[in-house]
């Protein structure tokens, strides 16, 4: 399979911030793929990395299999980045900020520019200083999708959108990707990397946590066991993490073995019992406060 | 050349308005000369008695109301402070701007060259100073004109030289700094271009610091120093251009390989 990005033991420490420590991760060509950590994790240092605007102290950052630090130029023409706070020149108008983006990549994006900024009815005459943040963000939408890339950054790009203009967005983005673009998503919006996501990785603290399969992530993770018509569960109740009570029903996350859960559950009374995959959040949840020990 | 296109198209305002200013104060200046010629007398005699200040000035064994002489301390001052301060204020955060106001994160994932984004902002801004010089130069004719003088040629090209490039090695050293910065603020151009200028007021008083005067492009902006020289002092210009190109090289160098602040 075509790799798109692959960071090998990437390394980047600041002076006062964290960072990222040994970061290895593998984007396939058509992934999907979530980023997820808390702030500070190390998430925008390594889409930095990959975009060439800092220089990781040592491993390896390549993407379309070419070296970042060699090759920039040429990588950097075919990506799409959508920062999570766009800034923009003073004094411009939205249709003077994509003609800029589109002279820099020596290209005609006009046409393409206006399909976008209809489909977010985004006003390309307005100045982009009178711009709420959610049409700033549309701009940096547009910009990030007019030249028609094969590798789309994007960094908490729904972030500040209504939920009508976040459909519209990912119906854009899902039709790229349809056209063969891979989606690299950095979001703390879980149930979206549920939801769009093939691949994703969790980082904390600036190393990679665990990288699979949305699927893979959802079964290794702990499930949730849901006991309707129940009102007490004894105390220490063995693998069982985060126990929530509401009108008699009792749920909470459980990992172990689930032979022995059904004979630990002999003792309870209950008129129903669920077992189901967790979300995305308790997934994330679960490793970050297993601390990467369920890998 | 968009960056370059860019950077005109938002600063040529900000020029116009230096270059407008400036040449208002050198008309103002040239239409005044009638009538402060008349007492052309009894200023020089008051020059000479004042001692220290007149010293300052480099006014000593000049006749301060000889017509260049007259447009070269007083126009001199208005291209020469004023001039400096247009190219440390444009020059010291062209680069820096980019980071302190975040704009770097838009620019910079494109596929540029950090080096070429570099020539084309020392290009915009020579053209910046090109155009307040000429402006300038074109006002102090018009305001020539108006009272029926003329420049010596010679003289005048030799003195419009040297405050060029006085203010493209500000400028030059400036875009140096700025490679270096993170923030936008003009602080640090504004008290470099003062800091030279009274250096060379300094320089004018104590012959004993005379040394310093390589580290003042001032010194060799001064119209009576042009004068008994001939022409421009190339030593001086030279040697501050070696200074300010070394801190510009290695403020690309540096900028071309730094981590972007965002």
């Amino acid at each position: 399979m075509e790799t798109v990005i692959r960071t090998q033991g990437l390394t980047k420490r600041y002076r006062k911030a964290r960072g990222i420590t040994d970061l290895s991760i593998t984007v396939n060509k058509g992934d999907i793929y979530g980023f997820i950590g808390s702030n500070g994790a190390g998430k925008s240092t390594t889409i930095r990395s990959l975009l060439g605007l800092i220089r990781a102290q040592s491993g390896k950052a390549e993407v379309f299999g070419l070296d970042i630090r060699r090759h920039k130029r040429e990588i950097l023409s075919d990506i799409g980045y959508i920062p999570s706070e766009a800034s923009y020149y003073p004094g411009m108008r939205v249709h003077d900020a994509l003609k800029m983006a589109a002279r820099l990549r020596r290209r005609d994006c006009a046409l393409e520019a206006r399909k976008i900024s209809t489909a977010l009815s985004l006003d390309m005459n307005r100045k982009i200083d009178e711009l709420s943040f959610g049409n700033k963000k549309k701009l940096a939408i547009a910009l990030a999708l007019q030249h028609k890339p094969q590798l789309l950054i994007l960094d908490e790009a729904t972030s500040g959108l209504d939920p009508l203009v976040q459909k519209a967005f990912w119906d854009l983005v899902m039709e790229r990707h349809r056209q063969g673009a891979t989606v690299f998503l950095s979001s703390h919006i879980l149930s979206e990397v549920q939801q769009h996501c093939t691949r994703a990785a969790i980082i904390r603290e600036g190393r990679l946590v665990v990288e699979d399969s949305v699927e893979a992530l959802s079964r290794s993770a702990a499930k949730r066991v849901t006991l309707r018509g129940c009102d007490h569960l004894p105390e220490d109740f063995p693998g069982a993490l985060g126990i929530t009570v509401i009108n008699r029903n009792i749920s909470f996350l459980f990992q172990g073995d689930y032979h022995q859960l059904l004979r630990d559950l002999q003792s309870v009374a209950f008129s129903d019992l669920s077992i189901t995959e967790p979300d995305m959040e308790e997934i994330f949840l679960h490793f970050y406060e297993k601390g990467g020990e369920a890998q | 050349m968009t960056i370059l296109r860019n950077e005109i198209r938002f600063h040529w305002k900000g020029t116009l308005i230096w270059s407008v200013s400036l040449s208002f104060f050198a008309i103002l200046a040239l239409v005044l000369y009638p009538q402060v010629a008349v007492y052309s007398g009894f200023f020089n005699s008051m020059v000479e008695r004042m001692g220290i200040f007149s010293q300052m000035f480099n006014l000593q064994n000049m006749d301060v109301f000889e017509f260049m002489n007259y447009y070269g301390l007083e126009n001199g001052n208005f291209i020469g402070l004023g001039g400096g301060m247009f190219a440390a204020i444009t020059a010291i955060n062209i680069v820096a701007r980019e980071e302190g106001r975040h704009t770097a994160e838009f620019l910079y994932p494109h596929p540029v060259n950090r080096l070429s984004v570099l020539m084309q902002k020392f290009v915009a801004m020579v053209l910046q100073l090109v155009a307040v010089n000429a402006i300038f130069i074109l006002a102090a004719h018009i305001g020539a004109g108006l009272i029926g003088m003329g420049f010596p040629q010679k003289k005048f090209a030799d003195f419009h030289l040297s405050l060029f490039m006085m203010n493209l090695q500000v400028a030059v050293l400036c875009f140096g700094i700025s490679c270096f910065k993170k923030r936008d603020s003009v602080v640090p151009g504004l008290g470099l271009v003062l800091a030279f200028y009274f250096l060379n007021l300094f320089i004018n008083i104590n012959r004993e610091i005379a040394t310093f005067k390589y580290f003042t492009p001032y010194f060799y902006t001064d119209i009576g120093r042009i004068t008994s020289n001939g022409g421009p002092l190339w030593e001086s210009i030279g040697l501050g251009f070696a200074v300010s190109g070394a801190v510009f090289l290695l403020g690309m160098a540096y900028y071309s390989r730094k981590d972007l602040a965002i």
